[in-house]
């Protein structure tokens, strides 16, 4: 909406050093090293690897790209982000910084996310898997919807300055995370007897890490989306609903706060 | 948008006054002391107001205030007639903070452009007021393309107060403008703000620099407890006031002295505070005052030797302030 | 220039909330609300399609008569396989190696949507389909603890012989009743055909004597 700040947010992106070879680290060298991997040995893409391709990925190369952000109140020099009280000063509402920032992150974000796949793809295919247009099609825009919906839950929680919801978003995506490590299952409601420890244990996180997924991180799986519309409307609906709380809370919570920036 | 907002609020009515306070009461989540407890003052179109006080006083909260950082609790505050937080005001508003955290991945002129484009200035005119916002503040032409990590401290301030010039504002708010800033720094400061203020800017400086804001400002606030505690004049009133401590040898006047003296402090409107044998001390409103002063002594045959001015310094106000208030 | 008079944009607040954003947001609540309660009432449904048939272990009437069963009378728990349940997996395993096929159990549950679209993506694949009927004695084992509150003796037995906690589990057994190869959760297509033909492979080397044709590569 701010083209200024779409762009600068692109350059900041693009010409900082340290963010170019995180994301270059972790969502190109790892993902196609395994991929190479996996192909020269005929096994099947471990779940790591799904990860890694997927909305795990994608949240990594996000984290990089939001850390910028947030801006500082209470200013420690250093790596600073975006001086939000300077900027703020400016005939900009916040509305139209929160969501430039946030269609840029999700474009450039999302964008990483793809090549990345579609370059995993490609190996793919040199070795000899097939692959469908439509999935790949499917694989792109799953990407970008991925990238959507988390950034803009990182950028609620960055920009959100109380504590108590920031440790709760930290640990609910470290939650997330944990659960991503499985595929998607129902888990298993116990009998009346108290099973293993550890069976019960993982049983609790997977049902936490699915709750938190349902409920905060809603995903889309394109292929179905592309291939049955209908069943996979709910889902859709799930997603767009999550995506439009997570941008009003940010920019309602960017309008209310306070930029105290002095000294005491 | 820009030029019609400048206008909109950049008034036909020169009477309009620049800043408006009414009132305000700040207090912080989680201190029960108030940081603003019924601020009032204004500040009318070209007139630069210095804002002095001790460290916690609430000049930062009050700056704060007036740039739609901080919601007061109550009390108003208007700038050019409309509320602090309105897209227009922003829009003619510049602000140098007093710490900035810059992106150090960019260049001095990255900043500047990104700056220039957050203001809302034309596009077209982006490298040409790029340019002329560097030069101003004088930073070597070899650092424009330098990335900010190494830049110096000063550098830095210099290139704070670019960003605030690139706005073309007409209010700017300047918090210890000269912090990090080298003596020639400093002079660059006071010579922009008077240019400014030439081409009819209204600023707000708050600074502990009493000798720059003495120089610069045209009244002064203090602030002290969130209150403001005296607005003086710097160009008639307390602080211009001054004295004059005259000195001169034996002479021949010996008998007359005292009505020579008399009849030339009278004739200059300047007040004999005292008079003696061989020194003589005198209250004057002004120079031009003293100029005349010394000049009638001279004509009535006073052979002065030596004239020392003691000015009742800001400083001296401010540390009397801070007095007052230890007393109570 | 002449001053125009107070135009809208010029009086924006910079804390302006767009009606949109507000508009969309609640909206879009309001149908997930709707669209959570309407799942709610349609729980129970089973898959609408069937690509691969698998016999159901118990059938349906069998799960309802057992549930009702032992709900009046509870069993103990066990760790491993009773000896019931023992004869009904040889049972199993016998016809499996008879028609020269592994036996390949999934582990079930009608209520789960990782199942149901596991059904309808990876298990309605026409490669996967083919390889589970080439080579493969397809078992369903369903899961009833949630809507009858207990299952049926030879169910329970099973998951917790194969320590399954999760659905979908698809585990290809041995001869030796041991799980060859195990995969958990809803699995894209080419995961599960993978999996399949890997175990497959195994087999193959491992036991020489029966002729298990290998997978054609995908």
């Amino acid at each position: 909406m701010n083209s200024t700040i779409i762009r600068f947010t692109a350059m900041s992106a693009c010409l900082d050093p340290m963010k170019l070879l995180y994301v270059i680290l972790l969502g190109f060298v790892m993902p196609i090293g395994m991929k190479v991997a996996s192909m020269l040995h005929g096994a099947s893409d471990s779940q790591t690897f799904e990860m890694l391709t997927g909305k795990v990925g994608v949240a990594f190369v996000l984290m990089v790209l939001c850390l910028g952000l947030a801006g500082n109140t209470a200013t420690q020099s250093g790596r600073g982000g975006e001086y939000l009280p300077l900027i703020f000063t400016r005939p900009i509402t916040r509305c139209e910084y929160v969501l430039s920032k946030w269609i840029t992150i999700t474009l450039i974000g999302g964008g990483f996310a793809a090549l990345q796949n579609l370059v995993v793809a490609g190996i793919g295919m040199h070795f000899g898997e097939t692959i469908t247009a439509q999935a790949i099609l499917s694989m792109v825009l799953e990407r970008f919807m991925d990238a959507a919906l988390i950034s803009a839950a990182m950028i609620l929680t960055m920009l959100n300055r109380n504590p108590a919801f920031q440790i709760v978003a930290v640990l609910s995506f470290y939650i997330w995370l944990a659960g991503q490590t499985i595929p998607p299952v129902s888990v298993a409601t116990g009998g009346k007897a108290l099973e293993d420890l550890s069976i019960e244990t993982t049983k609790f996180m997977l049902n936490l890490s699915q709750y938190i997924a349902d409920f905060i991180l809603p995903t889309v799986n394109v292929y179905d989306l592309i291939s049955n519309p209908v069943t996979a409307a709910g889902a859709l609906i799930a997603y767009l609903s999550a995506l439009a709380v997570y941008l009003l809370f940010a920019v309602g919570v960017t309008n209310k706060r306070e930029f105290f920036y002095g000294t005491n | 948008m820009s030029q019609d907002n400048v206008d909109t609020i950049c008034p036909a009515n020169p009477a309009q006054l620049a800043v408006q306070v009414a009132d305000l009461v700040k207090t912080y989540p989680g201190s029960d002391v108030a940081a603003l407890s019924g601020i009032s003052l204004s500040v009318e179109q070209g007139e630069i107001f210095g804002l002095i006080g001790p460290n916690g006083a609430g000049k930062t909260t009050l700056i704060g205030c007036l740039l739609g950082l901080l919601r007061p609790d109550s009390g108003a505050v208007k700038i050019f007639g409309k509320p602090a937080d309105c897209l227009a005001v922003r829009q003619v508003t510049g602000y140098v903070p007093e710490r900035s955290d810059f992106e150090y991945w960019m260049t001095a002129r990255q900043f500047l452009q990104y700056h220039h484009g957050l203001a809302k200035r034309d596009r077209k005119d982006r490298e040409r007021e790029v340019t002329e916002a560097l030069e101003a503040v004088e930073l070597a032409k070899s650092v424009w393309n330098r990335r900010l990590k190494t830049y110096s401290r000063g550098m830095l301030q210099r290139l704070n107060i670019a960003q605030m010039l690139i706005g073309k504002p007409r209010l700017a708010l300047l918090d210890e403008p000269t912090l990090g800033l080298d003596p020639t720094g400093v002079t660059l400061v006071r010579n922009l703000v008077k240019k400014m203020q030439d081409e009819g800017m209204t600023a707000i400086v708050n600074s502990h620099q009493l000798d720059e804001v003495e120089r610069v400002c045209d009244r002064v606030a203090f602030i002290k407890q969130g209150k403001i505690a005296s607005v003086e004049n710097l160009h008639s009133g307390a602080v211009s006031d001054y004295h004059l401590l005259i000195r001169w040898p034996e002479s021949q006047l010996n008998g007359s002295l005292n009505s020579v003296v008399a009849q030339a402090a009278k004739d200059a409107s300047a007040g004999v505070d005292e008079c003696h044998h061989e020194w003589g001390r005198f209250a004057v409103k002004n120079n031009k005052m003293a100029t005349q002063l010394i000049r009638n002594l001279v004509q009535q045959g006073l052979p002065i030797e030596e004239v020392v001015p003691e000015r009742a310094k800001l400083e001296e106000l401010f540390s009397a302030s801070q007095r007052e208030g230890e007393g109570q | 220039m002449t001053c125009s008079s107070e135009s809208s944009s010029a009086d924006k607040s910079v804390s302006y909330m767009p009606k949109w954003l507000v508009a969309a947001a609640a909206l879009l609540v309001v149908l997930r609300i709707g669209d959570v309660v309407l799942s709610k009432m349609h729980a129970g449904e089973p898959a609408k399609t069937k690509a691969i048939s698998w016999s159901q272990v118990p059938s349906r009437s069998e799960l309802v008569a057992e549930a009702k069963r032992l709900a009046a009378s509870p069993a103990k728990p066990v760790m491993e396989l009773s000896p019931e349940s023992q004869k009904h997996l040889q049972v199993l395993l016998a016809d499996a190696k008879a028609q020269n096929k592994l036996l390949l159990l999934e582990f079930y549950a009608d209520w789960s949507d990782p199942c149901k679209k596991m059904e309808s993506t990876s298990l309605s694949n026409t490669q996967v389909a083919a390889l589970v009927a080439k080579s493969f004695m397809p078992v369903r084992i369903n899961d009833t603890q949630k809507q009858f509150g207990v299952n049926a003796k030879f169910v329970a037995d099973l998951q917790k012989r194969y320590r399954v906690f999760a659905f979908p589990t698809l585990i290809i057994v041995g001869d030796d009743e041991s799980p060859v190869a195990s995969m958990i959760g809803n699995c894209s297509s080419l995961t599960t055909y993978r999996f399949l033909s890997r175990a497959l492979s195994t087999a193959v080397i491992s036991s020489a004597p029966q002729q298990v044709h290998p997978a054609p590569s995908l």
